[in-house]
């Protein structure tokens, strides 16, 4: 399913195929923008907003900016992820445990972040801590829960075969259940990783003084739709860099048997 | 293959604890709060009515402050609470709200006088207000003299508040929801009354300067604690304030030129507010009334913004104008 002989190939024409797209969607978008003869404060063209990306750049606040999101999200996911990892793994060996703390989980998951953000604000302040704590809520539920079943799912002749072997304790955990539930686990990391982009944009509309949600407030504030848009364009970039990190993830050998052997 | 295993994952492990210091490293660097604790930080909003703030900073250079800028009411007030800012300018009708739920503040200021206009379609009819009945109008926010002079207006007019549709909006979105015809009108501070003229959106129906001559939209407070612990710094702070009202009456090409570079806005808009009419804004006479707060408090009674009785002389705090520089 993944590289074969024809990898190679197929990445470039993939790449080149979706440059040539954007490059191709970027070219429609400034032409209906003349041909309409739409207004810049309604819905500027992409001349106009590379124009206002570059004031953000040349004045230093792009950087600021993105660098603010990108520690917001790296130590709310991290943390989470710490904490949810073992948690999971905990409940995925003891179904006891395992039910009995599935309901509030599951109660907690779906309640969105950002209905948490009075309650951020009011706990944490103004600040990065309220946004690291929207996104550590966003990502800690999921990612319990896909820890959860992949420890569960965990097909019952490894662990038979790892007691006739005598393995037990940290080892145990560390080289049999971790082993085996990490493809599971890279999931949950890859798709929680994307929830916890789309949080802290939004959670930095209300919480923050600076960030990439701040930049689209402010940019709306000043009227400044080229910039909003400018924006919206960074932010998605960047979600798409960090899918492709994640998804580097999934190449690793130890996730990769799963797959093959399917 | 077990080797390899591990070696990966300690990699990974290692480049994202470098990726931890780097990001915050540079976080702290970029981002990092660059004043010391003795500068009194006064928070505001990008609008004409907080221009004092900018304009100060900008002139008094001596006096050390920071300007804070936010983009909305609710988190000013909790930086306000949480300590992180010393002063701020906020509506006074929410002012009053945090008072009244035992914040101790003090208000020892306004922001500006009429600032403030009613805005209606473009393509409505040339009518007055009666227009306005069955029709959406949007609203900054209800803890505001904006909301409370709306529904006074229309009530004099005769028509009963059930029969307007009011939402709170973003002032920034209020000219273009005009535009798209999400809404019949708008009442809002400036300078986004004159957006929606300068984008050709909306007309004025009215301007707070003809209809109700002095109207209050926001005011500085102080908290207690800060205020006890410096009283010789803020004094000054606020002595600068009202003084630059003055300056700024007498310099309103310039002061429209630092507001449109601090609130990132085009000069043109500011200069629309300021230089237009006369009193379309005016900062002169920033001196709070104790029966204009005593008013406000009443309207805001009516209207079940407030319970209880509002202890004025509490709130109200003008010794700091008024004492001598020493």
């Amino acid at each position: 399913m993944s590289l074969n002989g024809q990898g190679l190939r197929n990445w470039f024409a993939v790449r080149w195929s979706a440059f040539l797209l954007s490059f191709f969607i970027m070219a429609l978008w400034e032409t209906a923008v003349h041909v309409f003869d739409v207004k810049p404060e309604r819905f500027p063209g992409v001349m106009q907003v590379l124009r206002g990306l570059w004031e953000l750049i040349r004045d230093g606040r792009l950087l600021d900016y993105i660098v603010a999101s990108l520690f917001r999200v790296t130590w709310g996911y991290l943390l989470a992820v710490a904490l949810a990892v073992p948690l999971g793994i905990f409940l995925g060996t003891k179904p006891f445990w395992r039910m009995a703390v599935n309901p509030v989980i599951q109660f907690m998951r779906p309640i969105s972040p950002l209905a948490w953000i009075p309650i951020a604000l009011l706990w944490f302040g103004i600040g990065d801590n309220p946004a690291i704590f929207l996104i550590f809520l966003a990502v800690f539920f999921p990612m319990v829960l896909f820890t959860t079943s992949g420890v569960a799912g965990i097909n019952p002749t490894y662990l038979y075969a790892a007691s006739n072997f005598g393995i037990t304790g940290h080892e145990f955990y560390s080289r049999i259940i971790l082993q085996a539930a990490l493809p599971e686990i890279i999931t949950g990391l890859r798709i929680t990783l994307g929830t916890a982009w789309l949080v802290i944009v939004a959670a930095e509309m209300i919480a923050v003084k600076n960030g990439l949600g701040y930049l689209i407030v402010d940019a709306r504030n000043s009227l400044r739709m080229d910039q909003v848009l400018g924006g919206m364009l960074v932010i998605g970039f960047i979600g798409l860099l960090l899918d492709n990190l994640v998804r580097q993830l999934e190449r690793l050998p130890s996730v990769r048997w799963k797959r093959l052997k399917q | 293959m077990n080797m390899k295993d591990v070696s990966a994952g300690q990699r990974i492990v290692l480049a994202v604890l470098v990726w931890v210091i780097f990001i915050s490293g540079l976080h702290i660097w970029r981002n990092g709060k660059p004043f010391a604790g003795h500068v009194l930080r006064v928070g505001f909003l990008p609008i004409t009515c907080h221009l004092l703030c900018p304009v100060t900073y900008e002139l008094n250079k001596d006096i050390p402050f920071k300007p804070v800028r936010f983009t909305a009411w609710p988190e000013m007030c909790e930086a306000l609470k949480s300590g992180e800012l010393d002063m701020a300018f906020i509506l006074a009708p929410l002012a009053i709200t945090l008072y009244q739920q035992g914040f101790p503040i003090k208000l020892v200021m306004l922001g500006h006088r009429n600032g403030t206009g009613l805005m209606v379609r473009g393509n409505a009819p040339n009518a007055g207000i009666d227009w306005l009945e069955h029709k959406t109008i949007a609203i900054p926010i209800r803890f505001s003299n904006q909301y409370l002079t709306l529904l006074d207006l229309l009530e004099q007019a005769g028509i009963p508040a059930d029969n307007v549709n009011l939402v709170e909006m973003p002032p920034p979105d209020m000219p273009s929801s005009l535009a798209m015809g999400a809404v019949d009108a708008y009442i809002v501070g400036e300078p986004y009354a004159a957006a929606g003229e300068l984008n050709g959106s909306g007309r004025i129906l009215y301007l707070m300067k003809d209809v109700r001559p002095g109207f209050i939209s926001s005011v500085l407070v102080v908290r207690d604690d800060v205020l006890q612990r410096r009283k010789d710094d803020v004094g000054r702070l606020v002595r600068a304030f009202y003084a630059n009202g003055a300056w700024i009456e007498a310099h309103r090409m310039n002061a429209a030129a630092i507001g449109a570079r601090f609130y990132g806005l085009p000069v043109s808009l500011l200069e629309r507010v300021l230089l237009s009419q006369p009193d379309r804004v005016l900062y002169n006479d920033l001196m709070p009334k104790r029966q204009e707060i005593d008013a406000m408090a009443a309207a805001m009674i009516k209207r079940g913004l407030l319970k209880g009785v509002l202890n004025v002389n509490g709130l109200l705090d003008t010794s700091l104008i008024t004492e001598k520089k020493q």
